[in-house]
């Protein structure tokens, strides 16, 4: 999958937790894990914009396009 | 329809294969005593000592019917057992081996839809071994039926049989079509099956 997804990057510029990041949007830790590994085949456009606020950043920030 | 309707609904059709299954599983197992003990003759007699009785019988009874006829014995006894007896016996084990397999598949399967978990990829490939089961049944009789009667040397029921070759006969009448369809629907079914899995896991990992 040549789409990269940088939250864990993210995640250490706010120096938050993944726990946290996860209560915040509403999605398990298990399910942000396989957002994070790249296993995710889709994401939607609510959880994206749920972690572009909690992030305080663009979806470019979070998402790589590495071809 | 709400869901554990449904569900409940599908117990009562699990607890009927179930029923079924260990039916199945017993008539086969009692074939083999069946095959075992059916070549032993057996013999009984019954005494027919009536002499006595019918002296002291002092009651309006038809004059041509001769009572000393009675005295002797009844016995029963088996007659021998026809050359195809073994021949069909095997083939009834056989299609109930087929039978109980296809069964065991439904067991599975509707255990899955219980466990609300029915488009796993196992069940893609319960229905596709199932649907072989059950196509390979429809041409047991076109096709196993004359072989086996060739290699016996048995007569056959069926006066259908076109010969193909040199001693190699195929009933082609004797496609059991009830059987092929339902073997063609089941392999569908394993397709659409694959299909909702695949589905399922896109949706498993949509975030």
């Amino acid at each position: 999958m040549p789409i990269i997804v940088n939250v864990d990057v993210m995640l250490a510029k706010r120096k938050m937790k993944s726990k946290d990041l996860a209560d915040a949007i509403g999605i398990t830790v298990a399910n942000l894990s396989i957002l994070k590994t790249g296993k995710a085949k889709a994401v939607r456009f609510s959880t994206l914009a749920a972690i572009c606020k909690e992030l305080d950043c663009q979806p470019g920030d979070i998402l790589e396009y590495r071809p | 329809m709400p869901i554990h309707t449904s569900i409940q609904r599908f117990q009562k059709i699990h607890t009927f294969f179930n029923g079924l299954f260990i039916f199945w599983i017993i008539f086969t197992i009692a074939l083999i005593p069946l095959a075992i003990l059916s070549p032993s003759t057996f013999k009984f007699t019954i005494p027919l000592e009536l002499k006595e009785q019918a002296d002291t019988f002092t009651g309006n009874l038809d004059s041509s019917l001769n009572l000393n006829n009675f005295r002797g014995q009844l016995s029963f006894e088996n007659g021998p057992l026809p050359s195809t007896f073994y021949y069909h016996v095997g083939i009834i084990f056989i299609i109930n081996l087929f039978l109980i397999f296809i069964l065991l598949q439904l067991k599975k399967i509707t255990t899955s839809v219980i466990r609300k978990t029915p488009f796993e990829l196992a069940n893609k490939n319960r229905l596709k071994y199932m649907g072989i089961a059950l196509i390979l049944l429809a041409f047991f009789k076109p096709i196993v039926y004359p072989f086996l009667a060739h290699t016996f040397n048995l007569p056959l029921d069926s006066p259908n049989c076109l010969t193909i070759a040199k001693s190699i006969k195929v009933d082609l009448l004797g496609i059991d079509w009830l059987y092929l369809t339902s073997g063609f629907v089941c392999l569908l079914l394993a397709e659409v099956f694959r299909v909702g899995n695949e589905l399922k896991q896109e949706t498993e990992l949509t975030i």
